[in-house]
């Protein structure tokens, strides 16, 4: 290889040990919190599960993103009746949070970030500015009535 | 017949030259910006409400977009320009009625047209370029390279409601000036 071209490769490579950044920790916690919210979601779901008005499964998924690679995921599906709301992650590296999962269903979408404490909010507005509220069974109940069908 | 007015201080006149200036400093700019949006995803560190909540893939889709937007914008800019100068000199031939062949060319057609078109003549088809070409005072193919960046000025500048012309990925700004500015420097003095 050309010195020059050798030489930009190894400052770069310094350069990104540099930044201090773990991505494998990033990615991995990132995966936690997806965990956290899907075990969260089944607990504020536990009833109409056990009543079987609601069934819960989940698909895997690849998500690809820049320094922390190719990873495995899941999307929670969830069947309501007819309706099937999917949660599914977009990923880690996303501007102003430390995670998202989007919610899709059949008449719209949602978005769930996750917060400064690590907990999950419910994005309400982005434009003209960020609006979240605490992922709860309230909010749950707002993001089911806003992506599913009347 | 009051002729349209050939002052270059009228209106607000942008050369080829400032247009790919301008041109260039907005790529910079953008470029800076896309770094400085991948530098907060990075650190985690916030940035406009603009971005909020995009993921990677949002971020490079939106400053394509720009980019594309800022390109084709350029190119009517810089299509626009040359056409209004070639309609300067249009003018100032016939009002000084200048001697030289293209002068004499032009102050013939003058003369067939109508009231308005006298005021307002048409530049490409049966127009300005269709008298350039005919008098064969400069190298024709340098006028119909030119003529290809019309339909793309056209379609950016008439809403874009029909179908995209091929040249639109076919001609990028830096193309565009020098097709523009070849002509304009071919033109007989």
């Amino acid at each position: 290889m050309n010195q020059s071209l050798a030489e930009l490769f190894q400052n770069k490579k310094q350069q990104a040990e540099g930044s201090g950044v773990d991505w494998d920790d990033r990615r991995d916690k990132y995966l936690a919190a997806v965990g956290d919210l899907y075990d969260q979601l089944q607990k504020m779901l536990a009833e109409p599960i056990a009543q079987r008005t609601a069934t819960v499964h989940r698909r895997k998924k690849e998500l690809t993103e820049s320094y922390l690679g190719t990873y495995s995921v899941e999307d929670l599906i969830l069947l309501i009746g007819e309706e099937q709301v999917r949660f599914s992650p977009r990923g880690r590296n996303i501007v102003g949070t430390s995670g998202r999962v989007d919610v899709l269903g059949e008449r719209g979408e949602a978005i769930l970030i996750v917060q400064v404490d690590g907990r999950w909010g419910l994005v309400q507005t982005r434009l003209p500015t960020l609006k979240v509220v605490p992922f709860d069974e309230a909010s749950l109940a707002e993001l089911l009535h806003s992506v599913m069908r009347e | 017949m009051v002729l349209p007015p050939i002052d270059p201080e009228i209106g607000e006149r942008q050369t080829l030259k400032k247009i790919r200036e301008w041109y260039r400093g907005m790529v910079e700019a953008l470029a800076d910006q896309r770094a400085a949006v991948q530098h907060a995803i990075r650190t985690g560190s916030p940035v406009g409400g603009r971005f909020d909540l995009m993921t990677e893939s949002n971020v490079e889709d939106y400053y394509d977009t720009q980019r594309r937007e800022l390109d084709r914008l350029t190119v009517l800019n810089l299509v626009a320009s040359a056409e209004a100068s070639l309609k300067d000199d249009y003018f100032h031939r016939v009002r000084k009625e200048l001697k030289d062949t293209l002068s004499r060319a032009y102050q013939n057609w003058y003369k067939t047209r109508d009231p308005v078109k006298k005021r307002r003549p048409n530049f490409d088809e049966d127009g300005i370029l269709e008298v350039l070409k005919d008098a064969e005072v400069t190298d024709n193919h340098i006028i119909g390279r030119y003529r290809e960046c019309l339909s793309l000025r056209h379609w950016v500048g008439h809403g874009r409601n029909w179908e995209t012309p091929i040249q639109v990925d076919q001609l990028d700004p830096d193309e565009v000036y020098d097709r523009a500015n070849a002509l304009l420097r071919a033109m007989p003095t």
